[in-house]
């Protein structure tokens, strides 16, 4: 009842006109991030951060939790429309929801998209309700050992669960947390990697590497290509017909199937809406009911990805919440949002500011109504955005990455690093190292330093307690198994692709 | 050996270059050390050996398996890997980008961010090969007003004058009352 409660004072402090009008802004402006295909969710989140300094925390918590979840929205409708992904998100939305434009149905192809995305966002914003509180109690009983293998298991679950070679995965994650250690050590006052630079003393802010790599980097991607994004053709009819409750009916179990995979997706630290709307796709093309049809525009096909990716925003935010430990790219910007306001989210965050928890909870509910409202009336002015040049565009990015340097520590040298992090986003992106790692690595770096220099400390560098002590261990089983799952992926594919023959014969 | 070969595997011997000097120099932080404790470079070096152990398991990979790029989690429920024919790449643009951020880094502390800003914008997107002379002014101008009133007179935000006489510039936005 003590939830219900709160979260009803969530609604009425949400609905204060700083916090609300923050909402209608981050619901906007995420949907144009998606709608455009240069800037990215994560980047659009990023970029928002210097805008908050001077916000007040709850305010700026429900501008950018609103840009990350329309975020996962906005770019469906290029992707149906257009077959311009917005966001890597949408690239499932190309296989049925495209096609069944093509076929016609590009009005019934949005609709799918809106209910899919407000039903899979609602249920994860009811799960995320529940959890978080129950969570954080438990997290209550941590200490160092265990602090420090859920930040453990944080870093390699976005290691595991990605894209790519995980190998490169720990090259970007290593990357990320040397930067952090760049500066004044917190134990002994010992200068490393300064290169006698007082600046450097100070240590490298995060939030220069973040929006530096995400960026910066970006838009030299975006550069290097002449900023060739296909015109788009006028669409005359953009506009969103919802389905019929029947058919609705008609797909309910698979819709709720899709959402929970997105929320147990969410929930798991590393894995944000992309492998969300991936996998859930997949296990729709591997298992569901119509498994044979899905890629010829079929209504399936635009709600697994759809309901998983908004889905997954809520589990996110659980372990973001309740552990202080950020699973994508957008949620470490959050827990950064949070930093900069000299908050640490974690288990205390709800007994010292549970108002603003149960704000930020109440404002993913409204948001989503929001998002939908918004999506279903103005779908025609948003896509407009895209006539605008990308050039054009991308200069306003850099300025906004300029200006998030400068305000910092008003120093020029921070403008120097942030496009020298811009270059290493760009080169990562170009050799195929993932970002998101080096991100999280500099954000939770120190915070994972903290708890195992605590750890050594109380436990007289006895380095077994991370194994020995119940919570540890069990965590550092999953975190484990987390890291053998591309193994077990490979092994299962291997045994499917020989078991095929003979089941054949 | 092939050039391909030699090029997928370069960022990987420079990676473990970098660990190993690295490594030499976390152990040298100048610290007064207390006994049984660790010291300020044990969690660096955590972290390079990771580095290094893991450059050098792609190094090996690359060597043996050839030059091929490993697949992660993700890949396997991609329905159409590569599916498109690669977009040509412009190396010069990015070369120029690049120059005229380290230009406008330069330039901003003497022309201050407004005219700094205004010329970068309209420079960049010349850089992005864009040729609307009208458009590319008249949104340069637009968006430098816009991030000047925004952050220099409703945010608040310390962001370079410039010297004399290009503060001039900036003077004129302090004129604007605050919000």
């Amino acid at each position: 009842m003590d939830i219900i409660a709160h979260l009803a004072d969530g609604f009425v402090h949400c609905l204060t006109p700083l916090n609300l009008s923050m909402l209608v802004v981050g619901i906007v402006v995420g949907l144009l991030i998606g709608v455009l295909p240069g800037l990215t969710l994560v980047m659009g989140v990023a970029l928002a951060l210097p805008f908050t300094y001077k916000m007040d925390v709850t305010a700026s918590i429900v501008l950018l939790t609103a840009m990350y979840v329309s975020g996962t929205y906005g770019g469906a409708f290029t992707a149906i429309l257009f077959r311009i992904p917005g966001e890597p998100i949408d690239v499932p939305m190309l296989w049925d929801g495209y096609t069944m434009g093509r076929k016609g149905q590009p009005s019934k192809a949005l609709g799918w998209t809106l209910v899919s995305a407000l039903g899979g966002g609602l249920l994860s914003a009811v799960v995320m309700v529940a959890l978080t509180e129950p969570l954080a109690k438990f997290a209550l009983r941590f200490s160092s050992p265990e602090y420090f293998v859920i930040v453990l298991f944080g870093l390699l679950s976005v290691v595991a669960i990605g894209k790519g070679s995980l190998a490169n995965a720990f090259i970007s994650m290593a990357v990320g947390i040397l930067i952090s250690t760049v500066g004044t050590d917190p134990i002994y006052g010992a200068h490393r990697f300064t290169l006698g630079s007082s600046l450097l003393a100070d240590g490298i802010e995060f939030l220069v590497v973040m929006v530096g790599a995400y960026g910066v980097g970006e838009v030299l991607a975006r550069l290097e290509t002449g900023f060739a994004t296909k015109p788009v053709q006028k669409i005359v009819n953009a506009r969103t017909e919802l389905p019929t409750w029947k058919e609705m009916g008609e797909v309910k179990g698979m819709f709720f199937r899709s959402a929970v995979v997105g929320d147990l997706i969410g929930l798991l630290p590393g894995a944000g809406a992309t492998i969300a709307s991936f996998v859930s796709y997949g296990i729709e093309a591997k298992f569901g009911k119509r498994k044979a049809e899905m890629g010829t525009g079929i209504a399936e096909g635009i709600i697994a990805p759809q309901a998983a990716a908004t889905a997954s925003v809520g589990g996110a935010l659980v372990h973001l919440l309740a552990l202080g430990i950020p699973g994508s790219g957008a949620t470490a910007v959050i827990l950064g949002a949070f930093m900069l306001h000299g908050i640490q989210p974690g288990p205390q965050v709800l007994i010292s500011s549970s108002g603003m928890v149960y704000t930020i909870f109440a404002s993913l509910f409204l948001g989503l109504l929001l998002m939908c409202a918004i999506g279903y009336f103005a779908i025609r002015p948003l896509v407009k955005i895209l006539d605008f040049p990308e050039a054009v565009v991308s200069a306003y990015v850099l300025i906004l990455c300029f200006i998030g340097a400068l305000s910092i520590r008003n120093n020029v040298t921070d403008l120097w690093l942030i496009i020298g992090f811009g270059v290493l986003g760009y080169g990562f992106e170009r050799m195929k190292f993932p970002v998101a790692p080096l991100v999280l690595g500099v954000i939770l770096g120190p915070i994972a330093e903290e708890a195992f220099m605590n750890t050594m400390i109380s436990f007289s560098g006895d380095w077994t307690v991370f194994f020995t002590r119940p919570i540890s261990g069990t965590i550092v089983a999953f975190t484990i198994i987390v890291l053998l799952l591309p193994s077990l992926q490979k092994l299962y594919l291997r045994y499917v692709a020989a078991a095929a023959p003979i089941a054949a014969k | 050996m092939q050039n391909s070969l030699v090029r997928s595997i370069l960022p990987y011997v420079v990676g473990l270059a970098i660990a190993i000097a690295l490594y030499i120099a976390a152990g040298q932080f100048e610290y007064s050390a207390r006994e049984g404790q660790l010291g300020p470079g044990a969690w660096p070096r955590l972290a390079i050996l990771l580095l290094g152990a893991s450059c050098l398991f792609e190094l090996g990979r690359r060597l043996i398996a050839g030059n091929r790029d490993a697949t992660g989690f993700i890949e396997v429920f991609d329905r159409e890997p590569d599916a498109e024919a690669p977009e040509p790449v412009y190396p010069k643009l990015l070369i120029g980008g690049v120059v005229l951020m380290g230009v406008y880094a330069v330039a901003v502390p003497f022309l201050g961010f407004i005219l700094g800003t205004f010329l970068f914008l309209a420079a960049f997107m010349y850089v992005g090969r864009f040729r609307d002379h009208r458009v590319i002014w008249g949104a340069s101008f637009a968006v430098t007003v816009l991030c000047g009133v925004l952050f220099l007179r409703i945010a608040y935000v310390s962001l370079p004058r410039g010297i004399a006489p290009f503060d001039r510039i900036t003077d004129v936005f302090f004129l604007i009352p605050g919000i």
